[in-house]
């Protein structure tokens, strides 16, 4: 399903991520495998993302979000599931394919002061993945890195070549491992919460030249974070994550401003406003997101929901459309039979 | 933290540096040992007035005396400087590459990989060193190189594990994942962005594992199981426990002792303070 | 709620705090003439980046600052005492039982090798001349209050998420009822419903306690949504001080401006964010000149030549900037897109870039 009119650079289909809880070795003796218990990190997530677009995934700590990003750019192999990145399966590549798949996706991660090798100056660190990729001629590798030094915004960029990452703030350090992510000139990034480690006077500065190169270079771009004001800051499109499932995807606009998933409506009322409201706190939410290892029967979500009823603790929701390319996962919007006939063709 | 900046950290320590002077001391009369050796190590001398040097305590002509055969134990010491250092340096470098390798393999891939090569440091662990290395020269012959990879088979075991412990929490920084994505082949992370951060601490091993060497070469030549071409410290002792001269010829048992002493403590104290500066926790205390 | 009462004693009433750390490159002035009051009840927020002075704050009014600093001026009076020539006795009688902190890394401040009770038990009877019992029964009453439950009492940390670990040391540190809380980014690694439910367990035990809390933060969002008062500051010194309708609503100082342009709201019409070009300035020898003044749009000669002191614009509402009168322009200004690129420019030129 292709939720977006333009054709997708990237469409994940029914993803599941799940490691296996290590156990004891006598366990593994007395049981062998069938003890196994999994933790269902991403449990089935279908999206698509189009050239020139960002997509938002917005959740807790633990619901998936940043298993989803790196098994987007295959830290992680899928456990299931199609990750199709222009027209290829990148599910299960390896070898060569994996290498040149490598050159198209890249990743921005969250904390610039673990990202970038202590030892490396800037040069070492934006010339390693040209040189991994073929480019033999030093100086055109020069003229490469100059070029996307120039990009971030460190300019003079023959200032910065020998620096090392010690030598630098946050923010040059978070400009220098962006320049790193487009060095290959990818056709899509993921950004990991890339300004949560940072000061907040400088994060306006890193989050317009993501926006801004996401644009210029017309690439596709997925923005993980839990602050869901940032995601409303950077993305076209936003999905709600849970315990390793989207429960609520659609345009940033919609999603923000009327969310219809229990969980997102909770999820969004207790975002902080920088203005004085004179409210008090709302809690919208009592205690914490369940072990992904251990999941209840029916909705995923039930246990702490309001407005549960009789069929969530029985049947699992299914993605329901409900308009201008939003689909939530949620009985509330049960659809009478024929709309959901349709769905399921949709989803085949 | 870098080369330069480790340097400097160990300039500051005293004993860091006073180990360094010491093994330097001693790496400079390895190499100069023929021109400084005032006689033969193995030949005979004889006294003035023309009688054999049976025995004889220090003299001007013998600083450190002589042994029963005449012969001048000064140039012994000096000349037994060469194989101390040669085999403290070749052990040390030896245990810390497969150490290292191993180290980084096995935290690197994790899995079968790392449960297989954990079991095999763990029975590495539990064969006893010096049994061990007499076995081995036994079946082995006597021989430096038969010593020296006694010593490699055992050492390696201690900095194996500390190396894949630090390569365990390195792995996890996200470094490591960005060089992934860009597409660096499992060696080049090991040896491009594994390797060098790991170093300093492997170093440390390498320090104690010169000390450690020297110390074993040194056991097994008072053994008797050394290398019966060379001339080591330890075989200097062996010969005079032979001589029965022990408690007769201090002259004799002393200068080897003292020179075996302090090398290896020279090992022990550059590593020690090259651990301080690599765990700066135990810096402050 | 933003007025305070003329006749009301602070509880606390830092004044003119100044103090300075000896290192190896010479002095350095964290915090220098540093004023604020917390009255009875009252929230106040103290935001600002990383290496501003919040935290040397916290630390002088616990007096746990390292060895090489000292505070060389001013006064931190609790109660009227100046705990800045308290002796240690006093001190220890005073932190904790009187003023007790929540910080970000006392998250790790549980000893792995007790029960969560056996840490609260031995926390209020060491203070306290109450039995185990009764010093049980507390714990077990503060549980509830902070939205844990009771029957995790005997746990040992470990088995506690970093949610239930940061309520567990609220527990805690309310277990003696203080007067005052000192709260450093108590919410900052936790997720945004947890953070809800935490903010509003502080306040629904405030309510009941009647106890003051300083919430040192850099989220503005978190302050604006708990704090009656707000102390902005920047270098180590007050930029703006005041009841948080003005100092929010109607910004005077040219940092307060920068800041609200660089967050993003959740509410309300989407629009562009801007940060503040520039780094913070380096309190080594930092001159007579405003510390903002290398950042700032609106800079004259005046901020070159000398720092501005901190005055009274409003009752209550303090600023330090020369052209505080003319904030109804700058905040006109301030939120022009050309306004901040154009200290870019400047910065640029001058060699230093961001």
């Amino acid at each position: 399903m292709t939720w977006d009119q333009r054709a997708a650079l990237l469409e994940v289909k029914d993803l599941k991520v799940h490691f296996p809880v290590r156990t004891s070795l006598m366990t593994q003796m007395v049981q062998g495998n069938r003890g196994q218990r999994w933790v269902k990190a991403v449990d089935g997530v279908s999206f698509s993302v189009a050239r020139g677009r960002t997509l938002g995934l917005a959740g807790e700590s633990g619901c998936g979000k940043t298993t989803t990003a790196k098994t987007l750019v295959r830290l992680y192999r899928p456990t299931t599931g199609q990750v199709v990145f222009e027209g290829t399966d990148i599910a299960n590549l390896g070898g060569r394919e994996l290498t040149s798949f490598r050159h198209r996706a890249q990743m921005v991660f969250q904390d610039p002061y673990e990202s970038l090798n202590p030892r490396f100056n800037v040069q070492a660190v934006l010339e390693e993945p040209l040189v991994i990729h073929g480019m033999k001629s030093a100086k055109e590798r020069l003229a490469r890195v100059m070029e996307t030094l120039e990009i971030v915004g460190l300019t003079p960029p023959s200032v910065y070549l020998s620096r090392f990452p010690h030598q630098m703030s946050g923010g040059q350090r978070q400009r220098v491992a962006i320049a790193r992510a487009l060095v290959l000139r990818p056709s899509f990034v993921v950004a990991d919460e890339p300004v949560s480690m940072l000061d907040v006077s400088i994060r306006a500065g890193i989050l317009n030249l993501m926006k801004q190169l996401i644009r210029n270079m017309n690439m596709a771009g997925m923005y993980i974070s839990h602050d869901l004001s940032l995601i409303r800051y950077m993305c076209d499109r936003t999905g709600i994550m849970y315990l390793g499932r989207i429960v609520e995807i659609g345009e940033t606009d919609d999603v923000v401003r009327k969310p219809m998933h229990p969980y997102a409506q909770a999820l969004l009322s207790a975002v902080p406003v920088p203005e004085v409201t004179h409210e008090e706190i709302k809690v919208p939410l009592e205690g914490e997101p369940p072990n992904p290892v251990d999941l209840p029967p029916g909705c995923r979500f039930g246990p702490r929901c309001g407005r549960r009823m009789d069929i969530c603790t029985r049947v699992e929701p299914r993605p329901m459309a409900v308009g201008n390319g939003r689909w939530v996962e949620c009985h509330l919007y049960r659809q009478t039979p024929d709309q959901a006939d349709q769905e399921m063709v949709g989803n085949e | 933290m870098t080369f330069s900046e480790t340097w400097r950290l160990l300039r500051r320590d005293k004993l860091g540096m006073t180990g360094l002077v010491i093994m330097a001391f001693f790496i400079v009369v390895a190499i100069f040992a023929p021109y400084i050796a005032p006689y033969d190590p193995d030949a005979a001398n004889y006294r003035p007035d023309g009688s054999f040097s049976r025995m004889d305590p220090p003299s001007w002509a013998h600083p450190f005396g002589t042994t029963r055969l005449g012969q001048d134990v000064f140039s012994q010491v000096i000349v037994g400087t060469r194989v101390a250092v040669l085999v403290g340096v070749l052990s040390a470098v030896m245990v810390a590459l497969l150490g290292t390798l191993i180290g980084l393999v096995s935290g690197y891939y994790g899995g079968w990989i790392d449960d297989l090569l954990m079991r095999i440091t763990d029975i590495a662990y539990g064969v006893p060193f010096l049994p061990f290395a007499i076995i081995l020269v036994a079946i082995l012959g006597p021989g430096l190189s038969n010593v020296i990879a006694a010593i490699v088979l055992i050492s390696w075991r201690s900095t194996a594990r500390v190396i894949r412990s630090e390569v365990l929490s390195l792995k996890h920084r996200s470094f490591i994942e960005a060089a992934k994505v860009s597409g660096a082949s499992d060696p080049r992370i090991i040896l491009r962005h594994l390797a060098p951060n790991v170093l300093p601490l492997s170093l440390v091993y390498t320090a104690l594992a010169m000390g450690w060497a020297i110390m074993t070469e040194a056991s097994l030549s008072f053994l008797g199981y050394g290398d019966p071409r060379l001339i080591s410290w330890g075989k200097v002792l062996f010969m005079c426990y032979v001589a029965q001269a022990i408690d007769v010829a201090w002259w004799w048992v002393v200068p080897p002792g003292l020179a075996i002493t302090l090398l290896v403590m020279s090992g022990f104290l550059i590593s020690r303070s090259l651990e301080e500066i690599v765990n700066p926790r135990l810096r402050e205390s | 709620m933003s007025t305070r009462n003329t006749g009301a004693v602070p509880i606390l009433d830092v004044r003119n705090l100044s103090v300075t750390y000896a290192t190896r490159d010479g002095p350095v002035q964290a915090a220098s003439d540093m004023s604020f009051a917390l009255y009875p009840g009252e929230n106040v927020g103290l935001v600002g980046e990383s290496g501003c002075g919040k935290t040397t704050v916290i630390k002088s009014i616990l007096r746990l600052l390292p060895k090489n600093a000292t505070i060389d001026g001013g006064g931190i009076l609790y109660k009227g005492k100046d705990l800045v020539k308290a002796g240690y006795e006093d001190l220890r009688r005073i932190r904790w039982k009187e003023i007790a902190i929540i910080s970000q890394s006392a998250m790790n401040a549980l000893d792995p090798v007790y029960r969560v009770s056996e840490q609260i038990v031995e926390a209020v009877t060491t203070h306290d001349k109450v039995g185990r019992g009764a010093a049980r029964r507390r714990a077990e009453d503060l549980f509830r209050l902070v939205g844990l439950d009771r029957g995790r009492l005997s746990d040992f940390p470990h088995q506690f998420s970093g949610g239930m670990r940061q309520r567990a040391i609220i527990a805690m540190s309310l277990a003696l009822n203080p007067s005052v809380i000192l709260a450093d980014e108590p919410t900052t690694a936790l997720d945004v419903i947890v953070q809800a439910q935490i903010l509003r367990r502080i306040a629904d035990l405030q309510k009941e306690l009647g106890n003051s809390m300083l919430l040192v933060t850099h989220d503005i969002s978190v302050v604006a949504q708990t704090c009656a008062y707000v102390v902005v500051m920047y270098g180590g010194r007050v930029a703006e001080y005041g009841p948080i309708d003005r100092v929010f609503g109607e910004p005077c100082h040219p940092y307060t401006m920068g800041l609200r342009n660089a967050f993003p709201s959740i509410r309300g019409e989407w629009y562009e964010l801007v940060s503040i070009p520039g780094f913070p300035p380096h309190l080594l020898d930092p001159g007579e000149r405003c510390l903002f003044e290398q950042r700032c749009p609106f800079a004259q000669d005046a901020c070159r030549q000398t720092r501005p002191a901190v005055h009274q614009l409003h009752p209550g509402h303090y600023v330090g900037c020369h052209f505080a009168d003319a904030a109804d322009e700058m905040r006109r200004v301030s939120v022009l897109p050309g306004t901040w690129e154009a200290v870019e420019t400047r910065l640029r030129k001058a060699g230093v870039a961001s």
